[in-house]
């Protein structure tokens, strides 16, 4: 007789390459979308550009580790909805990172054309190799690069606009979610440009806008992956509420990936910070009981895990004959994630034929 | 050292105030901020070429604004601080950089770091324009609606301004010519005393024109005091 044999594999962290985003809360200050270019990797770099607190010069943090905050203080319009035909419902609040004037109580988010580590036209990894983008920018010497918007995830039914005005006030409309708006969804970056534009985001919530970066070096296209920029809109996510409460690490802490990160596990109980957030547990005390465990004696082989309703979490679980091929057997995300513990079922019998299942928890944040 | 620093600075804006005719570089096509640093406990107001990372006093260049540039004044008594009747032309360095040939040009306080001043601000106040029509300095704001700042056509005026920002403004200006606009920027030390400091200088702007080269006269007054000023050259922060 066969021994029929069950597996459990360790939980995951999954994101589509997104897995570690988000260190840093950015809340106030200046920030420029910096972009860069490695010629000899061919890669593309799009970070936030800024001087923090106490630092001598800007740092240049890769934008995946970055997040911005707009708090209601100095970025709710509370009836300014409609204002602008692409932006919210007439009389409703609407959420501004305006191109001047921002107050203190904000981020001022930016775009440059830097490169890495440098300021307006002088830097290493610059954007020298690229043609001029004349349609675009209006300059057929200086080389420039394409900023394209492929659309954002938000709150439902939100709406999210990138505009400029200029010295008539008429607004120049950049990215739009609304259908029928003109907006180009792109515009071009200069070599050593600084620039701002209004951002305006319509109801509160965290919000990811998904960016390409592309330019032609000698008339062949060179495109970038796709970046995310994150910004949280009134509200902070529970996740990062949950980093800042109970002392459980501080600001410093929190901009450190190898102790605040998500991927990071500064109590060695196995379970990385943003796992502990997503089964219960603490992140500063080792609790490994927190880990998903197999239900003993069910009739079926079942996985137990504890749940935390936060919509922006994705639980899935998934399950495999060889740890390569995985078969997803459930999923929780949004308004369905609740409190509390979860015990998921796999169907697939166990038998001498098929004597071995491995099961799986994969939790990804935001995407 | 501080003397040896105001002392050319001064002589320099005392030359721009006896003729324009002393401002040498063109800055046109970069991004440029009429910026205000601390140094040695007085603040100097100066150009700082962001774009090629230069510092100019303010006597040693000139703003140059193309005649293609330039909006027509919008309806409505909101825009009445730019001193063009509605409908009019105004000549304009505008806040968004659209086009890359004309400067964008902003006030800048963002080389003084938190702490040195008095919360944390300056004021600049315009003192006075000379030229053929109205200066004015506005934004405009997310929905269009314009801010002013400064303008000639509604006299004398001030800005509050936070140490450690920038900020880009349209620079209107309603008919072609030379332009000499003269900025008094004031602080107060965070030295336990509240020691008041300022400095004033007369910045040109030439609309359309070239600035005509200097008399020979004038150029050797220049190069001398050239011989003891420092062109401002730093490395920006």
């Amino acid at each position: 007789m066969h021994l029929l044999r069950l597996f459990l594999v360790m939980p995951a962290l999954v994101g589509s390459g997104l897995v570690a985003r988000a260190q840093v809360y950015l809340t106030s200050g200046h920030i420029d979308l910096n972009v860069g270019y490695a010629a000899p990797a061919a890669a593309f770099g799009l970070y936030a550009h800024h001087t923090p607190p106490g630092a001598s010069g800007p740092v240049d943090e890769p934008i995946d580790h970055a997040a911005f905050f707009v708090a209601d203080t100095g970025g709710k319009f509370p009836t300014a909805g409609g204002l602008l035909p692409f932006l919210g419902q007439l009389g409703q609040p609407v959420w501004l990172i305006p191109q001047n004037s921002p107050p203190a109580t904000i981020p001022w988010v930016g775009f440059g054309g830097y490169g890495i580590g440098g300021a307006e036209g002088r830097a290493a990894q610059d954007l020298s190799v690229f043609d001029p983008l004349p349609a675009l920018t209006g300059s057929a010497t200086i080389p420039a690069v394409k900023i394209t918007f492929l659309g954002f995830s938000g709150p439902a039914g939100a709406d999210f606009a990138l505009w400029q005005t200029g010295p008539t006030g008429a607004p120049a409309l950049f990215f739009s979610n609304r259908p029928g708006t003109t907006a180009p969804q792109s515009f071009g970056l200069r070599e050593g440009q600084h620039v701002h534009f209004n951002w305006g985001f319509s109801q509160p919530g965290f919000y990811r806008v998904r960016l390409r970066l592309e330019g032609n070096i000698g008339g062949m296209p060179a495109p970038s992956r796709d970046f995310a920029v994150d910004f949280a809109i009134s509200v902070l996510p529970l996740y990062e509420q949950w980093r800042r409460a109970a002392d459980r690490f501080t600001a410093v802490e929190r901009a450190a990936a190898a102790i605040g990160g998500k991927l990071a596990d500064p109590d060695r109980d196995g379970l990385p910070n943003l796992l502990e957030y997503a089964l219960g547990g603490e992140p500063r005390l080792p609790d490994p009981a927190f880990a998903p465990t197999l239900v003993p004696a069910a009739a079926t082989p079942t996985l137990r895990f504890q749940r935390v309703a936060d919509p922006l979490l994705t639980y899935a679980v998934e399950a495999s004959v060889d740890l390569v091929a995985w078969t997803e057997l459930w999923r929780s995300t949004g308004a369905a994630n609740l409190n509390g513990p979860v015990e998921v079922a796999d169907p697939a019998p166990l038998s001498p034929a098929a004597p071995r299942r491995f099961l799986r928890l994969r939790v990804s944040f935001g995407d | 050292m501080h003397s040896l620093i105001r002392l050319p600075l001064l002589a320099a804006t005392t030359l721009a105030f006896s003729s324009a005719l002393s401002a040498q570089t063109e800055l046109g096509a970069h991004h440029v901020d009429i910026g205000v640093a601390l140094e040695g406990g007085a603040l100097v107001l100066h150009w700082h070429d962001e774009t090629a990372d230069i510092e100019y006093a303010p006597g040693d260049a000139y703003a140059f604004i193309p005649l293609t540039s330039f909006i027509t004044r919008p309806i409505g008594s909101a825009w009445d601080f730019t001193g063009a009747i509605a409908g009019g032309t105004i000549y304009v360095a505008p806040q968004d950089d659209a086009t890359p040939d004309v400067i964008f040009l902003g006030l800048a306080a963002e080389e003084i770091a938190d702490g040195n001043l008095v919360g944390n601000s300056v004021t600049f106040s315009l003192v006075g324009v000379t030229g053929p029509g109205h200066f004015s300095l506005y934004l405009t704001d997310s929905f269009g609606e314009p801010v002013a700042g400064l303008g000639s056509a509604s006299g004398p005026g001030s800005l509050n301004f936070i140490t450690g920002r920038h900020e880009d403004y349209n620079w209107g200006f309603t008919a072609p010519g030379v332009y000499a606009v003269t900025l008094t920027v004031n602080g107060l030390l965070n030295d336990g005393f509240g020691t008041a400091v300022s400095d004033t200088a007369t910045f040109t702007f030439a609309v359309g024109t070239a600035i005509p080269e200097p008399s020979s006269a004038a150029a050797l007054a220049g190069l001398a005091i050239l011989g003891l000023s420092l062109t401002r050259r730093r490395a920006r922060a």
